[in-house]
């Protein structure tokens, strides 16, 4: 019976006429890549200092998505090779051009290296490959390093706590030594697509937006539309009808930040193209410093995951004070409110420590986004089940706040 | 089954909506029958737990409706005084809808079987697939009282149901009510005299949230007998006399005027038999000699 209640509570807010036009609507400025615009308009900027024609936005996007492709199937080939491909591949081309072609600080160009078909294939030259291999070991290096450099700062930093007895300056060190001194994944392959999809946050902004359009009026349409006497007198009016406006809240929230996450990520296919999931985050300037060794792939669906809790969160809370407030549209008003301190805590950067929590679980990265941040609690993973905990918390104490206004006898 | 208002106080600040009012009903129709302000709704929403009340209880079948809850709850069909509806839902969605609620266990064939005989109860069986929004007033309170009678409940609450009817679908609803009271407790609120007149075992008259008289309707018209009478007069008369007796009634025959009042014999008048309307007068006339 409940299931059948929850049914008809997404009936209630999917039949608004407004609400699959406004939802499309949402779900295509959501697939819309924005920051392609601030790219166009730098490029044109360029273009006109260095006196070439500048071009119209469809022709630039159509030009960004060739050149992706062209990558993209460039780098194919190079990508699916097997360890042993690799090396007979580097060797040949060690033996065609030099021991050094790899590490020598100047590459001379060659006879033959711009020539095509190369060793890689018809559409790959020499030099592109020698390249492509170089730009790699650069960057492999260059992680490395990186890693190296926070391992030494611990290790000094370490030592200063243990001569202060700083126990939890201690403790916190060793564990940022063990973190980083796992091995990154190796870079094998371009990386094409992803910072833009991971990092520009509209979808998470069209989520909570339609979000904010489903729950916020929830508990108020029953009021508004007269319902609410017929409601109290019925056998399954009040709880149960008050847990099914909840559950429905918190299916909507979780499936719409999910569609958005998925039309973000359509978007960003489309336009750009998308490539390197199975490569190390730390391939991404944002998350150089990433103390796990994720993929790519794998962090976009750990904020898949950390943006539909936020959605499924969002909704329930927006519900709950719809139960309190008088009707539909005091109720939106205090839903945009309350939306708004959420996104200033999503999007504000984090002062202190705590203030890093209600962000990261929409926006994982706010973990690594600081030396404090990264290590909230000790533990960033931990840090965000026990924010997951905390917010469920708050949800089912707001949620019954809510239910006993709803259901409360008028005076 | 039986309802019982114990000594019911409801107060708005310094105003008593109902003040002391106290009844027991058994099985049948019963109406509760006041002017506009009487408390009539404000009892009914007690009644239904959907208001407080400031003092006193309701009880059914001897147990604090309060403390009875959802069984309570499961008992109960209520007709609200404005019903509200979702726009966007179908007629018989918002049945479908309304079952869920009140927790009917029904099959799939089974369910549609009752919304189609609620429907056709209320006569919506043709507009049962079109928006609520595209309903009409009248279609609107027939939907109402279609959600009342939802899952046969013992206690049947309607607070004013025949508001926004026209006199055919009054009688019709009367009629059905009738039927369908078998085995019922049916509270019937209204400030139309003949709504409830040849169907309700009892009239509670309410008048400034004190309960007034409740008898049988042929026993409060009989208590007015020797107070309504009828006078034939000119009509230029008719003004002088509307100022000195409460008329219940002016006809126009060929050249004179015959008309029908409440209260003190004058010279001349006949004495007529009285009705549930003279009543009505009688009981809610103000100072003035007004009808509220």
């Amino acid at each position: 019976m409940t299931g059948k209640l929850v049914l008809y509570e997404l009936k209630k807010s999917l039949k608004d006429r407004f609400v699959p036009v406004i939802m499309m609507v949402l779900l295509m400025i959501s697939a819309i890549p924005f920051w392609l615009l601030g790219e166009y308009a730098d490029a044109m900027r360029q273009y006109k200092m260095a006196g070439v024609q500048t071009i119209s936005l469809p022709a630039y996007v159509k030009n960004v998505r060739d050149a992706g492709k062209e990558r993209m199937e460039k780098s194919r080939v190079f990508t699916r090779m097997t360890a042993l491909e690799r090396e007979t591949f580097e060797n040949s081309l060690r033996e065609k051009y030099g021991e050094d072609v790899f590490t020598a600080e100047f590459l001379p160009p060659q006879e033959g290296m711009a020539d095509l078909p190369g060793v890689l294939g018809e559409k790959v030259s020499d030099l592109e490959a020698i390249f492509m291999v170089r730009d790699l070991m650069r960057e492999n290096k260059e992680i490395q390093a990186d890693m190296e450099n926070v391992i030494r700062s611990a290790k000094a930093l370490g030592r200063d706590a243990v001569r202060s007895e700083d126990d939890y300056a201690v403790r916190r060190n060793l564990k940022i030594i063990e973190l980083y001194s796992v091995k990154r994944k190796e870079a094998r392959g371009i990386v094409l697509g992803w910072d833009q999809f991971l990092f520009s946050g509209q979808s998470a902004v069209c989520a909570f937006l339609l979000i904010l359009l489903v729950s916020a009026g929830s508990f108020a349409r029953e009021k508004d539309e007269g319902v609410r006497d017929f409601l109290m007198t019925a056998r399954n009016g009040k709880g149960r009808t008050a847990f099914a406006k909840y559950a429905a809240c918190g299916i909507t929230g979780g499936a719409v930040a999910f569609l958005c996450w998925l039309a973000s990520l359509a978007g960003t296919g489309l336009t750009v193209g998308l490539c390197g999931h199975e490569e190390s985050v730390c391939r991404l300037a944002e998350l150089r410093f990433c103390p796990w060794p994720l993929t790519i792939g794998e962090y976009a669906l750990i904020m898949l995951l950390c943006q539909v809790l936020a959605g499924v969160f969002v909704a329930i809370l927006l519900a709950a004070l719809s139960a309190v407030m008088p009707g539909g549209a005091v109720s939106y008003a205090a839903g945009v409110l309350l939306l708004g301190v959420f996104l200033r805590l999503l999007y504000a950067l984090p002062r202190r420590e705590y203030l890093a929590g209600p962000a990261s679980l929409a926006d994982p990265r706010r973990f690594f986004a600081s030396y404090y941040t990264a290590d909230a609690f000790g533990y960033p993973m931990q840090w965000l089940l026990l924010q997951t905990l905390l917010m469920t918390a708050a949800c089912v104490a707001f949620a019954l706040l809510g239910s006993c206004a709803y259901v409360r006898r008028l005076r | 089954m039986e309802l019982q208002v114990e000594n019911l106080v409801k107060t708005y600040g310094s105003k008593h909506a109902l003040d002391g009012v106290s009844f027991s009903l058994k099985e049948g129709i019963y109406g509760l029958l006041g002017p506009n302000g009487a408390g009539k709704t404000t009892l009914a929403g007690i009644i239904a737990g959907i208001l407080r009340e400031t003092s006193g209880r309701v009880t059914w079948n001897g147990e604090d409706v309060r403390k009875l809850g959802k069984a309570y709850r499961e008992t109960l069909g209520f007709l609200p005084q404005s019903p509200g509806f979702y726009k966007n839902f179908r007629a018989d969605e918002f049945l479908r809808y309304v079952a869920a609620v009140k927790g009917m266990k029904l099959s799939g064939k089974e369910l549609d079987g009752k919304v189609e005989e609620m429907l056709d109860l209320v006569n919506l069986r043709e507009d049962g697939k079109r928006r609520i929004g595209e309903y009409s007033g009248g279609m609107r309170q027939r939907l109402g009282i279609a959600q009342a009678m939802m899952g046969d409940p013992e206690l049947l609450l309607l607070d004013e149901p025949t508001a926004g009817l026209d006199p055919r679908e009054r009688v019709r609803l009367r009629n059905v009510i009738s039927t369908v009271a078998l085995n019922k407790l049916v509270i019937w609120t209204t400030h139309v005299v003949s709504d409830v007149e040849y169907v309700a075992r009892e009239i509670l008259l309410l008048r400034n949230g004190r309960l007034l008289d409740a008898k049988a309707p042929q026993d409060l018209c009989e208590s007015l007998r020797g107070k309504v009478f009828t006078l034939e007069v000119s009509p230029d008369e008719v003004a002088s006399w509307q100022e000195k007796v409460l008329i219940a009634n002016v006809m126009r025959s060929a050249e004179t005027v015959i008309l029908r009042m409440v209260g003190e014999r004058p010279e001349g008048a006949r004495e007529a038999d009285p009705d549930l309307e003279d009543v009505y007068l009688y009981y809610f006339r103000d100072k003035s000699g007004e009808t509220k």
